[in-house]
C-alpha cells in the first residue's frame, strides 16, 4: 500500500528581523525553526494525531502540508506526488483532496453567506458546476446531522457544535482524501465533543478519508486515532501506535504530558511527574536535548549531546538519550 | 456545626431580553463551608459564571435578582450597596478571571498595579512593594524584584495567570473565586498552577469557590461539587459522592461522556442527546426532561426538590426519592 501523506524532514522557518536589522545585528541567522525535520507517513483510513503544547508547531506543521505556509527544506508528497514548492495555482488541484477544519469554527465561516452557499462553495471554486445545488446543500447537511433547515442560515446563528458541523460538512464537499482537523473540539462541551469525533469516525468508516488531527486534549486523542506524534519546539520527540504510547511513553515530556491529564477519579492516587519551568521560546533554544532544562531524569549527557531518533520498538521512535524503557 | 462561609439559599436571577424574562438562574441553593474548595462545574451556558458573578454585583444592567439570599459572614451579599460591595471586592472576596492574557492592565507596569491594588493599606509604598515581592515569590516567579518592572506582555500566559493568582491572594481573602483559571493554559502549566493554588489556599486558609467544565480538573482539585444544568444545582456532594455514586441522571451522563473516563478505546463515545431548554419559557416539571434517559410522569409535571441522599449528598431528581435506586 503506498502512503497518501510522506513527509520527509520538513523545515519551516520564520524570519525574526529584517535583512538589514540582521545585518546591524551581526546576526547570521534570524530565523526561528518553527518546525525541524519532522518525517511522517499517513495511510489511506488511517487517522494520526499531533499533541503537543502551543507553540510546539503543530498548526504551523499543518498549514506547511496544506501550502499556507512556505517550508524551507524538506519534501511533502501526496498520493507520490512532491506537493511542496508548487506554484499556487497547480496547487489547487492539490486542494480538492486535501481540506482542512480550521481551529475556529465561527470564524473560519463567512458571516455574509448562508449554510447552504458556505458549504458549496467549494464546487465553485474549484469550478465543478453542480445540477442541483440545493440537493447537494441539503445531501452534505444531512451527512454531518444537520436538519435541512439550516442551508438558509447564517453563521452567527449557530451554536459552536452546529459551526462545527458546518466545518465538517464543507472539509467533506469534494469528497476529500485527506482532511486535516486543527484541534476539532477545542471550546465544545463534552457531550458536543463526542458528537463530534463520532461523526468524524464514522465518516471515515464510510467513506475512507484519512485524519490528520492536531490536539492538546490527550483524552480524545486515545479514541480517535491509531498513531500519534508528540511534538516540543518544533520537533517530533516521541513517534508510534497510540496504544503503545499511553501503555509505555517511552520520553519524559510525553510521560509528563500524561500524567499531568487530570483524571475524573478522585481515589486514583496522583503520582505526577511535574515539570520545572515553561517551553522555552524558539528563538532562544536549548543546547543539546532540548528538553533538558525541564527533564526529571536529566544526566550529564543530556546537556551535552543532542540525541538522534532511535526506535527501542518497533514503529516507535522516540528522541531521548535515556529512554523510559522499564517504567512499567 | 459551624456555619458556612458563604450560604446560598434559593437564589433567582433574570434577564430582561426582547423575548421576557431570561431565567437565569433559579432556586440555587449552595454553602462554601470554611476552608473548603468547592468546584461548580456543568456545560456552557448553565449558569456557573453568572452564579460567580452575581454574587460580586458585576452582571449587566438588564440582570435582576429575584428572590434568595447570599450570606457571607453574616451579610446578604445580594442587597449590598454598591459602595458597601466595593469594599468587599479585592480584600474579603477575590477573584481569578479565566483569561489572564486580558486581566492585566497592558499599560502599566507589574510592580504599579500591584502597588494600586493596596491602595486601601496605610503602610508605605515601600512595604507595599515588599508585600507584592512576597507574594509573587510564592506563587512561583523567579527573581520577583527584578520583574516587577516588566509590563504584562513581557510575561508568558502561564506567568500572567500566576500574577493574577498573586494579586487575588494578596489581600488574604476568606473567599476566592476562580472562573476557569486554567482553561488558557497548556496541560503540564495547568497541573503546577493548580498545584500551587492548593498549596497557598491551605497557607492562608481561604475557601475557594471554582468555576470548571473540567470534570478531572474538579476531581484533583476540589473537595466538593456543585453541578448545575441550565441554571438549577441539580446535584451537590463530596468528589467521593458525585464521581463514584452520581445520583442525578445529568450527573451520570456527564461523567459518562467525559472521554478521560473511558478506560476501553473506543471509537463511538457517549453523547447526550437532545437540546438545551430554553430558559424564558422553561419547561414545567423537571429542567432536564428533554434529554434524561429514564424520565417518567412525573417528571413533565412537577419539579422535583432537593432530596438528601445522604448528609454531604443532595440531588434534585425524583428518581432519588424511591428507596434502592
Amino acid at each position: 500500500m503506498t502512503a497518501l501523506l510522506e513527509i520527509e524532514n520538513l523545515r519551516v522557518r520564520f524570519k525574526t528581523k529584517s535583512t538589514l536589522q540582521a545585518l546591524i545585528n551581526r546576526d547570521i541567522d534570524p530565523f526561528i525553526d518553527a518546525v525541524c525535520s519532522v518525517s511522517l507517513t499517513l495511510d489511506p483510513g488511517e487517522t494520526i494525531a499531533l499533541v503537543g503544547e502551543s507553540g510546539a508547531g503543530k498548526t504551523t506543521l499543518a498549514r506547511a502540508v496544506i501550502g499556507l505556509t512556505h517550508a524551507q527544506e524538506g519534501t511533502i508528497r501526496f498520493n507520490g506526488q512532491k506537493i511542496n514548492g508548487l506554484t499556487d495555482r497547480a496547487f489547487k488541484s492539490v486542494r480538492r483532496d486535501v481540506a482542512m477544519m480550521f481551529q475556529d469554527p465561527a470564524g473560519s465561516l463567512s458571516p455574509r453567506l448562508t449554510v447552504g452557499s458556505l458549504i458549496t462553495e467549494p464546487f465553485r471554486i474549484h469550478n465543478m458546476p453542480l445540477a442541483d445545488v440545493r440537493a447537494k446543500a441539503i445531501e452534505l447537511l444531512n451527512l454531518v446531522g444537520l436538519p435541512d433547515a439550516f442551508a438558509g442560515v447564517y453563521a452567527h446563528q449557530l451554536s459552536g457544535g452546529q459551526a462545527r458541523r458546518v466545518g465538517v460538512a464543507r472539509a467533506l464537499a469534494l469528497s476529500p482524501k485527506l482532511i486535516i482537523a486543527d484541534e476539532p473540539t477545542a471550546g465544545l462541551d463534552v457531550s458536543v465533543q463526542g458528537e463530534i469525533l463520532n461523526l468524524m469516525n464514522r465518516l471515515q468508516e464510510e467513506t475512507g478519508v484519512s485524519f490528520l488531527i492536531i490536539t492538546h486534549n490527550l483524552n480524545i486523542v486515545r479514541h480517535i486515532s491509531q498513531r500519534m506524534a508528540i511534538m516540543y519546539l518544533g520537533r517530533f520527540v516521541e513517534f508510534g501506535l497510540t496504544d503503545d504510547i499511553f501503555a509505555n511513553p517511552l520520553h519524559p515530556y510525553t510521560l509528563a504530558l500524561l500524567s499531568a491529564n487530570p483524571s475524573p477519579d478522585p481515589n486514583k492516587p496522583k503520582e505526577k511527574l511535574s515539570l520545572r519551568g515553561e517551553i522555552p521560546s524558539l528563538i532562544n533554544r536549548p543546547q543539546a536535548c532540548e528538553f533538558h532544562p525541564r527533564c526529571p531524569f536529566a544526566r550529564k549527557a543530556c546537556s551535552k549531546k543532542t540525541p538522534g531518533i532511535v526506535y527501542p520498538r518497533a514503529g516507535h521512535s522516540v528522541a531521548c538519550h535515556f529512554p523510559l524503557i522499564n517504567n512499567s | 456545626m459551624q456555619t458556612p462561609l458563604l450560604e446560598i439559599n434559593g437564589l433567582n436571577l433574570n434577564f430582561h431580553t426582547s423575548r421576557g424574562k431570561f431565567r437565569a438562574l433559579r432556586d440555587v441553593t449552595l454553602h462554601v463551608p470554611q476552608g473548603a474548595r468547592v468546584g461548580v462545574v456543568g456545560e456552557s451556558g448553565c449558569g456557573k459564571s453568572t452564579l460567580i458573578y452575581s454574587l460580586i454585583q458585576l452582571l449587566a444592567v438588564n440582570a435582576e435578582f429575584a428572590g434568595g439570599t447570599a450570606f457571607f459572614k453574616g451579610r446578604d451579599l445580594l442587597s449590598l450597596s454598591q459602595e458597601k460591595m466595593r469594599q468587599l471586592r479585592g480584600t474579603e472576596i477575590s477573584m481569578i478571571f479565566q483569561d489572564p492574557m486580558t486581566a492585566l492592565n497592558p499599560v502599566h507596569s507589574i510592580e504599579r498595579q500591584m502597588i494600586d491594588i493596596q491602595y486601601r493599606e496605610t503602610i508605605s509604598t515601600a512595604e507595599k512593594k515588599q508585600k507584592a515581592i512576597a507574594i509573587l515569590d510564592k506563587v512561583g516567579i523567579v527573581d520577583a524584584a527584578k520583574r516587577l518592572k516588566n509590563y504584562p506582555h513581557h510575561f508568558s500566559g502561564g506567568m500572567r495567570q500566576r500574577i493574577a493568582i498573586a494579586m487575588a491572594l494578596l489581600s488574604k481573602p476568606a473567599l476566592l473565586m476562580a472562573d476557569e483559571p486554567t482553561t488558557a493554559l497548556d496541560a503540564t502549566l495547568e497541573a503546577q498552577i493548580i498545584q500551587r493554588l492548593k498549596e497557598l489556599q491551605q497557607e492562608i486558609n481561604c475557601s475557594i469557590l471554582f468555576v470548571s467544565h473540567h470534570l478531572g480538573l474538579v476531581a484533583e482539585f476540589c473537595d466538593h461539587v456543585v453541578v448545575m444544568y441550565a441554571g438549577e444545582v441539580v446535584e451537590e456532594g463530596t468528589i467521593n459522592d458525585i464521581f463514584h455514586g452520581a445520583a442525578h441522571p445529568y450527573t451520570q451522563a456527564l461523567l459518562e461522556c467525559d472521554p478521560a473516563g473511558i478506560k476501553e478505546k473506543t471509537r463511538f463515545l457517549p453523547t447526550i442527546a437532545g437540546d438545551f431548554p430554553d430558559l424564558v419559557n422553561p419547561p414545567l416539571g423537571c429542567i432536564f426532561q428533554q434529554r434524561c434517559r429514564q424520565t417518567m410522569e412525573e417528571c413533565f409535571t412537577t419539579a422535583p426538590g432537593y432530596t438528601l441522599i445522604k448528609e454531604s449528598h443532595m440531588a434534585r431528581c425524583h428518581h432519588c426519592r424511591r428507596p434502592a435506586q
